[in-house]
Formats: structure tokens, C-alpha cells, sequence
């Protein structure tokens, strides 16, 4: 039987984490270079793919053949083009070569998988608020790097690993704040020994520390334009800078000021960066993170003071302006009690073992023999139905919740509607998809629509009965029943991965360093 | 607006059960002395309705009383017909009809009012007390004109197949208790019949607002051009040839006139929208407001002038701001850009001078929030609008949030 692993396949960085002999979460490191966090980055050559810090290296040399920050396109429908050094639009174009976000990611997951021998299995970690398409492309992704996956947000793992450390105190109505390289994530949960229940997760998918290091680029140009009358070449393009701007904002999480020689068109100047100018600069993320905290604690109906700890998950929670706000929305500090890189990779590897208890030996079993998980379902689920509109006096098409955001899973709902018209032939069984509870057919996201053909005497009237049935795994069930006929149309839905596998594993022959 | 729908069949559906259980048999077979003593009447309440319905908007709610017999039949129907009887001489007359804005207090096929429940029912049956035959949401209620009405209330059982039609009963001889409660009645909106009376009118003025509207920005582009011309040409599609011919002469003209007069600044606002609201329906100023909102995204740009200028109608025609603001939401998801970001309209999002800080900062987070559950749709051009407005609304409540 091959090893299970938790992978936190994160936008600036990754890690694998394992249950070590006694149950508890252990990071794997590259046995190249012993670190335990892998940079996401990926440099595409001939017959060898690169990913860690020697890819971002690349990129200062040939950019067009790197690519980071890979999970920001998880959920488009993109192509990295070698040729063009960027990610274009697959919609209307024909034959564009290059590599999907689901193929770059599965080299990263490769590389990562390598840090152990026989893996088969795995926990891969996702935001919160990652919609279908972007969880079908990480199980893509899985698939490419041969791993049979099952998928986690980010925050349920995060805590699920503060509440499993050896001694914990972590208990009662916990904020999980996960803020990354790219995403941020907040849940809600209540937790009691070693269980956890969650009750809301919100989140921002183009948050996170890439975002503060592109304003600190900002500010070095500013500089460098005001000193020597010429700005940057291309600033944010140039991977140098990022590295320049990491550096600079992990100096500031510790000190006032930060300087840098930065080397520009003009030659080099030596630029200082000050705290102040740095957090007035991501003033509007985190206002951002204001509100995203408010609306969580609205959705979990609970204030401030019913929060017990604050839990911290993430590199960029070290930055001092982060623990400031959260200090003063919770009226307390938060809490820092583990390696905010490696949270979401430990507790990913703890739920692998809990869905996986036969491949674990007595001990490991007895470590998480008291672990419980119960989840909710993150977005609204609905279907598209027909309403008359008082205010305007028409008929419209509207979307109709069946399972609302925030539901304790697994969870059935039934609803009933019916036919509109006598001799209608047929209904659509539309599944969406929302984040936020719309009304409103334009704003939602249309995941599956099939038709289910009614009985030849339809009636106006007649009731057709809907009922989804949500799974704690992430897959859902639809039942549309036409009542009078007792004819059925099912639908499963589970992020499956892209139809078109085959074709993603054609172009994907490479060394993995 | 489904949960409308919803309760509609509820409260109908527990009508239905409350009428038909809490009548009861009489003890003897002398109808028409039972008749005498407790004849059927019709009463009408206004207010909210008992609790059990569910129901938190004003009602008219109708109540009967007293015998439903039928000599010679098991089934009674009771009919309720709602007529405008202000412009008759006799009220006893019948009236003109009223409308339903809704179809489930309509009759089957028609927007007219009425509603009709079949009872079980012998030569004794009656309601010793009260009950109510169904509650009328005052909204729904469409009088032929606008101002005070005098509105009829008539209920009528009759023989179960007793058939309406256009708010009258067909066949009148099928009727065995009638009784009738009439009432003052104040509508705000043009009636139906002044929408009929008043539909060119409203027509030439909402051309004129989109005219407006086109120039809001300063100039006048052919892209929003053709969607007034495209919106007048369909107003005449549905017209009798004669008719259509004649609009579509006048239209050819006036399309013309009202540009050039738009052009030069020749349109007093304040009179177009005071003429407008005199005239237009609730329904017209929807229909009004959604081609201004056509015409702000024609040229794929929702400028600031366009944003400023489509408020400001929307708040003066009394239309419910925030059905506007879901129509608005649309445009700005789908047009190729917003120019509201460097100095947004605090309107724009729905804040008002009387909001303190903490309410602004509700506000914003509300919309934040709308808009961050867009940065995961499918379609990329209103991902790439909503992470636009996400940025706008944070940098926005940035300054009252300190």
C-alpha cells in the first residue's frame, strides 16, 4: 500500500507533510536543498521541467519559459505560451500551444511527490472559495502527477492542525485568518478536543503577499524615478524585483526601514522603503480584509468577543500591520503558536490519514482516533427558474436557491416547482453555482444544464420536484423529478477533472529537477 | 420577489381550507327562513391579515358571513369581483374592472381581478362567524385611472359552474346570495386605462430622457443612437399596420427633433422628468429606465457623466432603488469599462448624505461582498469588472474606516 500525503499547493509556495510513525504531522523537505517550503514556480526547458527557487532564477534569464503563480489561473481557461511568456485566452482560438494551469500545477505536485517514495495518495489543500472549475483543474492536476486526490480547503486543514498539536489549547469559536502568497481565507469553526465543526468560510482569491510585494515594486520605482528621472524597466515584470520586494517586506515585519541597491536604466540607487510607506501603500487590501472579517463574523451571526482565538495561518500574517487589525476587529491578539507556512500542509496530512485509517499503523490511528471533521458547503446551490416580476410587471428568469451557503454537510434539501405551461415538452435541470445568494441568472455560474423531457399531457401546474444531496466529499447528487410521470433526470456532480485528459497528458514528457 | 409567489399559493391554498371548515350545517330544511336569519354578507377589512398567513403587507382582507346554501346542488362556487365603480351614476351598476398585478388574484387567461373557490354545501349550509374568503394585497389592486377610486367589493355564490369573464359573471340567473361592501380607494400610479390613453405620450418622453442620457457625456454617439432607434422600431411591431405606419412616421421625425434639441441642451430636464412621472406607470418607468441603462453601456463605456445622470432619474422617478440598482448592476458587469474609479459616486453604491460612517461602511461591505462572489464567475469579462469593483468600493470605505 503506497503513503498518503497532505499538499499545500499554494500560489507562492508548497509543501507535503506526512503522519510520521506516532500520527503526528511531519513536513517533508527537498532532499536537494532541506527546505521545507517549495517555491510554485515552474521554468519550462526543452525535455526538463524546474520548479522551486532555481525556476524563479530562470526567470531573471528567460521568462518566457517560467511560470509562478500558477493557481491564480487554476480556474481559467488559459494557455502558458512559451512563445508569448504569458497566459492567454483559450476561448475562440484554435490549436495555441503550450501548457494549461492544470499541467504546470501537476509539475509541481510531481516535484513535491518526489520528496518521498511511494506516494499514491494524497490531500490536496485549495482556498475556501475556490469555484468548480478551478477545483476540476487541481484534481487535473493530481491525476497528471499519477495521485489519487481528494481536495480540502485551505482554513479547514489549517485548523484542523491547531487542534491536533500535541497539548492544544485551542478551543471553543475560532477565526481561522489564512493569508498566502495569493489567496485569503477566513473560516469560522467551533472547535472541542479535537473536533471540528466549521461553520462559514469567506474569502479573497487576489489577495495575498504577491499583491503587497507588486506595491512595494511600486514604491521602489517611484523612488528610482524621482532620484534619477527615469522609472524601472517594466517593473513587474521583472522577477529581480519580486525577489527585491520579499526580501524588503519581510525586513519591515521586523524593523522600520528596509534598504536596497536597486539597479535601474540610470545605473544603481540605493532605495529606502519605511514601514509606514509600505502599509499605506496595501491600505486598500486590507481594507479589504476589514470587510472580509466583518462579513465572516456576520455569516457565523457571532461578534467579536464570541470568537475565543484567532488562529494565523500564513506567511504574510508575520507582518505587523496584519496582527494590528486583527487586534483591533477582535478586541485580541491573535494567536501564534505554529509555523504559519506549514499549517495548511500539516493539517492536510492529518485529514489523509483520517480518510485513509485502514493504511495507518496502531499508532498513528490512536493519534487521530478522536479527529472529526464536519464541514459546509461554501457556495449556493440553485437552479434557474421562472418567476413573475411584481416591480416590473414581466416575466423573468431567476435563480432559486436549493442549498444555501453554509449548510452542514452531508445535507439533502428538496424544493418543489412547477411546470409553466399546458403542453410544455420538457424543463431544464440547471445546477448553479454562487458565491453570494443571487437572484439574478447573469450573475451566477451555470454548472450544469441537461434537459428532462416531461409526459405528453403536461399541465400547467404540474410539480416537478428538485432535491440535491450534498456529500461531505464535495460531490453532490440532483434529482429533478416530474411528480405526475415519475420520470427522473439525475445528475452527479463531483469535481471530476477536464474531459479532455488525454490530451493534457500529451505535451507533458518531462525530467522533473 | 419568488417568495411572493410562494406565499400567494399558500394563503390561497389555507383560504381554501379555513372557508371550507369553518362553515357548518344548519339544523333545518327551511332555507329560506335560514336565508332571512343570517343572510350572506360580504365585509371588507384593510390591514394586515390574521398571522397565520404569513402575510406582512397591507391587505384588503375579504370576509363572509352568513348562509352559502344551495337548494338543490351539493357545490357552491363564491365568486369575488372587484369593480371601479367611481364614474357610474348607480354604484349598483356594474362597474369598470380591475386589474390583478398579480396572476394568482387574476382570472384564469386574463389580468383581471377575481378570485373563485368551489364549497361543499347543502340547502343549510352557512358561516356562523366571520371568515375570511381571502386577503387582497392593496398593491396588487389596478383601477382603470389614477387618484381616488371607489372600488366594489362583490361576492357572489352561485352554482358551482358559474363561469366569469372580464369581471362580470356570465350567466347572472346561476347567482343565489350576492352581497357587496364598497370602498375608497387611492392609487398613485396611472391606471390602466391611463396607460393605454397616455402610451404615446410616454413613449415620445422616454425617447426624449434617452436622448438625454445619450448626451449626458457630451456627446452624442450613433451606437446610442441606434438603441433608441432599435427601442422605438419595436415599439411598432406589435401595432396594427395603420397604427404602426403612423408611430413609425412620427417616430422618423421625432427622433430627429429630440436629438438635435438633446445636442444643444434644449431639454429641460426637470420638466421631461416632471411630464414623465405625471404620466408613466410604474411598469413604463422600468421600461424607461432599462433603455437609459442600454444606452449608458452602448459605447461599451459607463462614464461618470452616464452614472451621475441615471441616479439621478432613477431617485426622481420613485422607483424601488434597489431593483434599479440590480438592473444597473448588469450594465456595469457587462460593459467593456467603468469610469467611476477615480472619483466614485458615492451614490453609485447607495450611500446617502444622512448615513453616519458605520452605516456607509455597512454599505460598502455589502457590495464588496456582491462583488467578490463575481470574481469566480465563468466569464472573464465580468471577473475582470468585479475585481474592478472590489478595488473601487475598498479604496472608498478606506476612508470612512478609521
Amino acid at each position: 500500500m503506497g503513503k498518503i500525503v497532505g499538499i499545500d499547493l499554494g500560489t507562492t509556495f508548497s509543501a507535503i507533510a506526512e503522519l510520521d510513525d506516532l500520527g503526528n504531522p511531519e513536513v517533508l523537505s527537498d532532499p536537494e536543498n532541506n527546505n521545507r517550503i517549495t517555491r510554485s514556480a515552474v521554468y519550462i526547458g526543452r525535455d526538463k521541467a524546474i520548479v522551486g527557487d532555481k525556476a524563479v532564477d530562470a526567470a531573471v534569464t528567460n521568462k518566457k519559459n517560467t511560470i509562478l503563480e500558477v493557481k491564480s489561473q487554476m480556474e481559467n481557461e488559459v494557455v502558458w505560451s512559451t512563445k508569448e511568456g504569458g497566459w492567454i485566452e483559450k476561448e475562440g482560438k484554435k490549436d495555441i500551444k503550450g501548457y494549461v494551469p492544470s499541467q504546470i500545477s501537476s509539475i509541481i505536485l510531481s516535484k513535491l511527490k518526489d520528496y518521498t517514495s511511494g506516494v499514491k495518495k494524497a490531500v490536496v489543500t485549495v482556498p475556501a472559495m475556490f469555484a468548480e472549475a478551478a477545483r476540476s483543474a487541481t484534481l487535473d492536476a493530481a491525476k497528471l502527477a499519477k495521485l489519487d486526490v481528494e481536495l480540502i480547503n485551505e482554513p479547514t486543514a489549517a485548523v484542523l492542525h491547531y487542534a491536533n498539536l500535541p497539548g492544544a489549547s485551542v478551543n471553543g469559536r475560532v477565526l481561522i485568518f489564512d493569508l498566502g502568497g495569493g489567496t485569503f481565507d477566513i473560516t469560522i469553526a467551533n472547535v472541542k478536543g479535537k473536533k471540528v465543526d466549521v461553520i462559514t468560510s469567506v474569502g479573497d482569491k487576489h489577495l495575498g503577499g504577491r499583491r503587497f510585494d507588486e506595491e512595494i515594486i511600486n514604491i521602489l520605482d517611484k523612488k528610482y524615478k524621482k532620484a534619477k528621472s527615469k522609472g524601472l524597466d517594466n517593473p513587474l515584470k521583472d522577477e529581480k524585483l519580486f525577489t527585491i520586494a520579499e526580501r524588503i517586506k519581510k525586513i519591515l515585519s521586523n524593523k522600520d526601514k528596509a534598504t536596497e541597491i536597486i539597479e535601474g536604466p540610470k545605473g544603481p540607487h540605493k532605495i529606502d522603503v519605511s514601514r509606514k510607506e509600505f502599509e499605506d501603500s496595501i491600505d486598500t487590501y486590507i481594507e479589504k480584509i476589514k470587510m472580509l472579517m466583518e462579513e465572516a463574523l456576520e455569516r457565523a451571526d457571532c461578534k467579536a468577543n464570541n470568537i475565543s482565538q484567532t488562529l494565523l495561518v500564513g506567511g504574510c500574517t508575520r507582518m505587523p500591520v496584519i496582527s494590528q487589525v486583527i487586534t483591533k476587529i477582535m478586541k485580541k491578539a491573535p494567536v501564534k503558536g505554529v509555523n504559519v507556512d506549514e499549517a495548511v500542509a500539516c493539517g492536510a496530512a492529518i485529514y489523509a490519514g483520517l480518510q485513509n485509517k485502514d493504511s495507518l499503523n496502531t499508532a498513528q490511528r490512536k493519534a487521530i482516533s478522536n479527529v472529526e471533521l464536519n464541514d459546509v458547503c461554501n457556495f449556493y446551490m440553485g437552479t434557474l427558474a421562472l418567476t413573475i416580476d411584481q416591480e416590473r410587471n414581466m416575466a423573468v428568469q431567476y435563480n432559486d436557491t436549493v442549498i444555501p451557503r453554509d449548510t452542514k454537510l452531508p445535507c439533502s434539501i428538496t424544493k418543489t416547482y412547477t411546470v409553466v405551461s399546458d403542453g410544455q415538452k420538457a424543463i431544464d435541470c440547471s445546477v448553479t453555482q454562487s458565491e453570494g445568494e443571487e437572484k439574478d441568472v447573469e450573475f451566477v455560474n451555470l454548472i450544469s444544464n441537461e434537459p428532462l423531457e416531461l409526459s405528453k399531457n403536461a399541465k400547467a401546474g404540474d410539480p416537478i420536484e428538485v432535491t440535491y444531496s450534498y456529500d461531505s466529499s464535495g460531490k453532490m447528487h440532483c434529482i429533478f423529478e416530474d411528480k405526475k410521470s415519475k420520470k427522473k433526470h439525475e445528475i452527479n456532480l463531483k469535481p471530476i477533472g477536464s474531459k479532455d485528459f488525454k490530451e493534457l497528458k500529451d505535451n507533458l514528457d518531462f525530467e522533473i529537477e | 420577489m419568488e417568495g411572493i409567489v410562494i406565499w400567494i399559493v399558500i394563503v390561497v391554498g389555507w383560504a381554501i381550507l379555513k372557508g371550507a371548515f369553518s362553515s357548518v350545517t344548519g339544523g333545518n330544511d327551511n332555507s329560506s327562513s335560514s336565508v332571512e336569519a343570517n343572510p350572506f354578507t360580504v365585509k371588507v377589512k384593510k390591514g394586515l391579515p390574521p398571522k397565520d398567513t404569513g402575510l406582512t403587507v397591507d391587505c384588503y382582507n375579504v370576509e363572509m358571513t352568513g348562509m352559502i346554501s344551495h337548494p338543490t346542488e351539493d357545490q357552491v362556487k363564491i365568486i369575488l369581483l372587484i369593480q371601479d365603480v367611481t364614474d357610474n351614476d348607480d354604484e349598483n351598476d356594474a362597474g369598470a374592472p380591475v386589474l390583478s398585478a398579480h396572476e394568482a388574484f387574476a382570472e384564469k387567461g386574463s389580468r383581471v381581478l377575481g378570485v373563485e373557490r368551489v364549497y361543499e354545501s347543502s340547502s343549510r349550509t352557512y358561516f356562523p362567524d366571520w371568515s375570511l374568503f381571502v386577503p387582497i394585497p392593496v398593491d396588487f389592486i389596478v383601477p382603470p385611472h389614477k387618484g381616488k377610486r371607489r372600488i366594489k367589493f362583490l361576492l357572489c355564490v352561485g352554482d358551482a359552474d358559474t363561469t366569469v369573464d372580464r369581471g362580470g359573471v356570465n350567466d347572472t340567473s346561476k347567482l343565489i346570495h350576492i352581497s357587496k361592501e364598497i370602498v375608497n380607494f387611492t392609487f398613485k400610479e396611472p391606471g390602466y386605462m391611463d396607460e393605454l390613453v397616455n402610451r404615446d405620450k410616454v413613449e415620445d418622453l422616454t425617447i426624449k430622457l434617452g436622448m438625454c442620457m445619450a448626451a449626458a457625456d457630451g456627446t452624442l454617439d450613433q451606437k446610442e443612437l441606434n438603441i433608441i432607434k432599435t427601442w422605438a422600431k419595436n415599439l411598432t411591431s406589435l401595432l396594427e399596420d395603420d397604427k404602426a405606419q403612423e408611430r413609425n412616421a412620427h417616430f422618423s421625425k421625432f427622433l430627429k427633433s429630440s436629438a438635435i434639441a438633446a445636442k444643444t441642451n434644449k431639454i429641460s430636464l426637470s420638466n421631461l422628468v416632471k411630464d414623465f412621472n405625471d404620466v408613466a406607470s410604474k411598469t413604463q418607468k422600468y421600461t424607461a429606465m432599462q433603455l437609459l441603462l442600454d444606452i449608458s453601456g452602448a459605447d461599451g463605456t459607463l462614464s461618470k457623466e452616464e452614472d451621475v445622470f441615471i441616479n439621478k432619474i432613477a431617485k426622481t422617478t420613485d422607483i424601488n432603488l434597489s431593483t434599479f440598482k440590480e438592473m444597473k448592476n448588469k450594465v456595469i458587469a457587462n460593459v467593456d469599462n467603468i469610469d467611476l474609479s477615480e472619483k466614485p459616486s458615492e451614490e453609485s453604491f447607495g450611500l446617502t448624505e444622512d448615513m453616519d460612517d458605520a452605516e456607509k461602511m455597512k454599505v460598502l461591505r455589502k457590495e464588496y461582498t456582491k462583488w467578490n462572489g463575481q470574481t469566480n464567475h465563468k466569464d472573464p469579462k465580468k471577473k475582470k469588472r468585479a475585481k474592478e469593483m472590489v478595488k473601487i468600493i475598498a479604496d472608498l470605505r478606506k476612508q470612512y474606516s478609521n
